[in-house]
């Protein structure tokens, strides 16, 4: 596989800590970095997609395509974090459409009383 | 009478989460389209062998024969594949649309496909007394954390109607 490299610029300090850290996680600074970089990247794409999930500018679909994870997980990310999935938009016209289906008078008449209160 | 209905994975998921999607059998055969059963069954590379539990339940119910496929001739390309097929597959057949999510719902409402969501449907099961008042409540409090709560509050105000004509408190 083809690799690119990339450096980066670290204070002494922060360089220090990440000698400590690979001494002590077995593992060189290299892999370490690498490490943190495509956990980072995967963390951001995420955040990106659940930003433009809550601005309405992608479904929950387009949100998975986006973050590079499936539609179960990132509709487990999105109830993480009680992001609204359903507006109230509409609600009674779908409900008058399932009681008109199903012949429910109790419904029926429910939703009459609810739409006669709002008005 | 039992309708026929389109399945979409948001309401799969979020039905099956609060345990709702046993009543769909009452009322509707469903069918599902294979963008949509791979979206449901489908978890990420790194989790695999993880299987979230609505997923093991569309596989049993699937294998059990209460699921049925079918696809659409002409799948919309709107939005993402699976959707788009739903939505395609119930307004090619003027099916029901199962769905609980907001920009694709107003989308098919906006095309004139009947459109049910997870907390329409408990509603509907308490009005056709298939489950109890507390019941009823339960789910919706399970929803809270995905559903605005103007519906939510919609949805509590419908039972509340239906309730006090049958002289039911909580």
């Amino acid at each position: 596989m083809t690799t690119i490299t990339k450096s980066v610029r670290l204070s002494p300090e922060e360089s220090a800590e990440l000698a400590q850290l690979s001494e002590q996680t077995y593992m060189t600074e290299s892999s370490l970095l690498k490490k943190w970089v495509l956990a980072g990247i995967k963390a951001q794409k995420l955040e990106m997609a659940i930003q433009q999930y809550m601005e309405r500018r992608t479904d929950l679909r387009g949100g998975a395509s986006l973050a590079g994870v499936s539609y179960s997980r990132f509709l487990q990310e999105v109830e993480a974090r009680n992001i609204v999935v359903l507006e109230e938009d509409r609600f009674a016209e779908r409900l008058e459409g399932l009681a008109d289906m199903f012949d429910d008078a109790d419904l029926q008449e429910a939703i009459l009383k609810l739409n006669t209160a709002a008005q | 009478m039992i309708r026929s209905a389109s399945l979409d994975s948001s309401f799969w998921n979020i039905a099956s989460q609060i345990g709702l999607t046993p009543y769909l059998f009452s009322y509707f055969k469903v069918y599902y389209c294979r963008a949509v059963e791979q979206e449901i069954v489908t978890t990420d590379p790194n989790e695999t062998p993880l299987i979230y539990p609505q997923a093991m339940l569309f596989q049993i119910l699937r294998e059990d024969g209460r699921l049925h496929r079918r696809e659409p001739e002409k799948p919309l390309t709107i939005f993402g594949v699976g959707e788009a097929q739903a939505i395609a597959l119930a307004r090619e057949q003027s099916w029901v649309l199962l769905i609980n999510d907001v920009r694709p719902l107003r989308l098919a409402q906006d095309m004139g496909i009947v459109c049910v969501a997870v907390p329409d449907f408990a509603v509907f099961l308490y009005s056709q007394r298939r489950i109890t008042i507390a019941a009823v409540h339960g789910y919706l409090r399970r929803l809270t954390n995905t559903t605005s709560p103007a519906l939510i509050a919609q949805a509590e105000q419908t039972i509340t109607q239906i309730a006090q004509k049958r002289g039911e408190t909580l």
